[in-house]
């Protein structure tokens, strides 16, 4: 007995491609804006955007199941102005996807930044570059093994993602049945076959992902490197 | 240090440029992917909710429905599997379902009478329950043997969300035990995850007889268990009287599937997969 199919997979990299790219264009600004900021609000955005490392999935689960439902105020306006579906839809797994793993993207480029000498900034500034400009050729190169670690770490956090997307997504085919889930399913049919098969490349998977972070950390730290 | 700042840019372009390929790539499947779906000249993709105990037996009613129902041999057909009480919820929560397959009738009723239906729900089959235990268990005695100290957990699916489980309390109820044995339950929230229950760690479980067709009785077997039916006056058979509602009055595979869940070759198909259908 084999059921394998490529689905679910692929709907796991999708999403966890999309959050990814998401999260990177979000937490730039946001990063960067806390990595500079002596405001006595930083811990409290720092605590905020935290929440999910330390929440139990289904907290999230229930709220956003809660907002997202076309009979909440926030489902409702999305439902009337764009026609939009989050209960239970790719779209809806993706909003929650993003609150989910944002402190491991902005973690990572937070800390890079705020190892940014202040000296570069100013060289940078009185050599007439304007902020962008900044943030595009001094900042973000300057913080490269960080970024990789966060896109990395997002993206292998996102595939890894089971709870959350279970509550908001259910498990419909093609759409929220990513692969932790069918692993889930596969279990409880006691399919065990197709379901060591899907762990074992999702083992093999994160392992390389690891890997891959770690191997960089160390090339980027050794001197001279 | 115009040099370096050459460098630099250089540098940042390269580094950036995986980041674009992979956000072409992923909006680019997306897209391709939707078209597909939504082509024209294919039947309306039917997605079904079928409550857990149809798991084994639902890829073979889909397999005959694209056999012997002409225009559907390609229609694509996707399954959610969960607990009655779980799809419920989601299908008041507006979850994309187009049929309910339900393991009693009195959820597809409360949906139906919440107006989220079309039409009221039909009976296409009796669910059976059976009793699945280690076979160090006097198991063929009936239930009473379950207050024995030796059986320490009692998987049931949870009576709430899985109409097999409420029809294990019943049962049990009626035999006069439910008190004694009730501490030893552990609740799985679907009748598929009980019976993985019983496979995997407890000492018996209340399941549906159509779990035992298919990867389920094979692992039955490995795992040395044994099972015993019941008599209907040993539970209320109403529990299990097993309906189905049509929730999207504009899909055509819907409309023909539901069609076809009352004709003859659904209903052979069902008995031999353990259920009863009059």
């Amino acid at each position: 007995m084999n059921h394998f199919d490529t689905e679910p997979f692929l709907l796991s990299f999708r999403l966890a491609a999309i959050t990814t790219i998401l999260l990177f264009l979000f937490s730039v600004p946001l990063a960067w804006k806390l990595s500079q900021t002596r405001s006595r609000s930083k811990p409290f955005v720092e605590a905020l955007i935290s929440l999910p490392i330390v929440l139990p999935p289904t907290v999230l689960g229930f709220y956003l199941l809660v907002a997202l439902s076309d009979r909440a105020p926030v489902g409702m306006f999305l439902k009337e102005m764009f026609n939009m579906d989050l209960v239970f839809t790719f779209e809806g797994v993706l909003i929650a996807s993003c609150i989910y793993s944002f402190p491991f993207m902005l973690q990572p480029l937070q800390s890079g930044m705020e190892q940014i000498p202040a000296k570069l900034l100013e060289a940078s500034y009185v050599l007439g570059k304007s902020k962008l400009e900044t943030l595009l050729h001094v900042i973000l190169p300057g913080i490269k093994p960080s970024i990789l670690t966060g896109v990395i770490i997002t993206f292998a956090h996102t595939v890894g993602e089971f709870g959350v997307v279970l509550m908001v997504g259910g498990s419909i085919q093609g759409e929220t049945r990513v692969a932790s889930i069918a692993i889930y399913e596969l279990v409880e049919l006691l399919d065990y076959g197709t379901a060591h098969i899907y762990s074992l490349i999702l083992i093999a998977f994160s392992f390389v992902v690891l890997m891959v972070v770690y191997v960089l950390n160390h090339r980027y730290r050794a001197p001279g490197g | 240090m115009n040099f370096n700042v050459a460098i630099m840019k250089k540098e940042s372009r390269c580094f950036f440029l995986p980041f674009l390929l992979v956000a072409f790539l992923v909006v680019s499947c997306r897209g391709a992917g939707e078209q597909s779906r939504r082509s024209t000249d294919e039947p309306a993709t039917l997605h079904i909710a079928a409550a857990a105990n149809l798991s084994y037996v639902m890829p073979r009613l889909v397999e005959a429905f694209r056999e012997e129902i002409s225009g559907y041999g390609m229609s694509d057909i996707r399954l959610t599997r969960a607990s009655s009480g779980s799809l419920t919820a989601q299908i008041r929560n507006s979850a994309p379902f187009d049929l309910f397959l339900a393991a009693n009738t009195l959820y597809p009723q409360l949906l139906y009478n919440e107006s989220l239906t079309v039409g009221p729900p039909l009976v296409y089959a009796r669910g059976v329950p059976i009793m699945v235990y280690q076979s160090g268990i006097d198991g063929q005695k009936g239930v009473e043997c379950l207050t024995d100290a030796s059986v320490e957990k009692i998987a049931i699916a949870q009576p709430e969300l899985a109409p097999y489980g409420e029809a294990a309390v019943e049962i049990l109820s009626r035999a006069g035990v439910l008190q004694q044995v009730e501490s030893k339950f552990v609740y799985g929230t679907s009748v598929t995850q009980t019976f993985q229950h019983v496979i995997t760690a407890a000492d018996a479980g209340f399941i549906a007889a159509s779990l035992l067709y298919g990867d389920g009785g094979r692992e039955l077997e490995k795992a040395g268990l044994e099972w015993i039916g019941f008599p209907p006056e040993a539970y209320n058979p109403a529990v299990l009287r097993q309906a189905m509602v049509l929730l999207d009055s504009s899909n055509s595979t819907a409309a023909a599937f539901f069609r076809f869940m009352q004709g003859e070759r659904a209903g052979e198909i069902l008995e031999k997969n353990g259920y009863r259908v009059e």
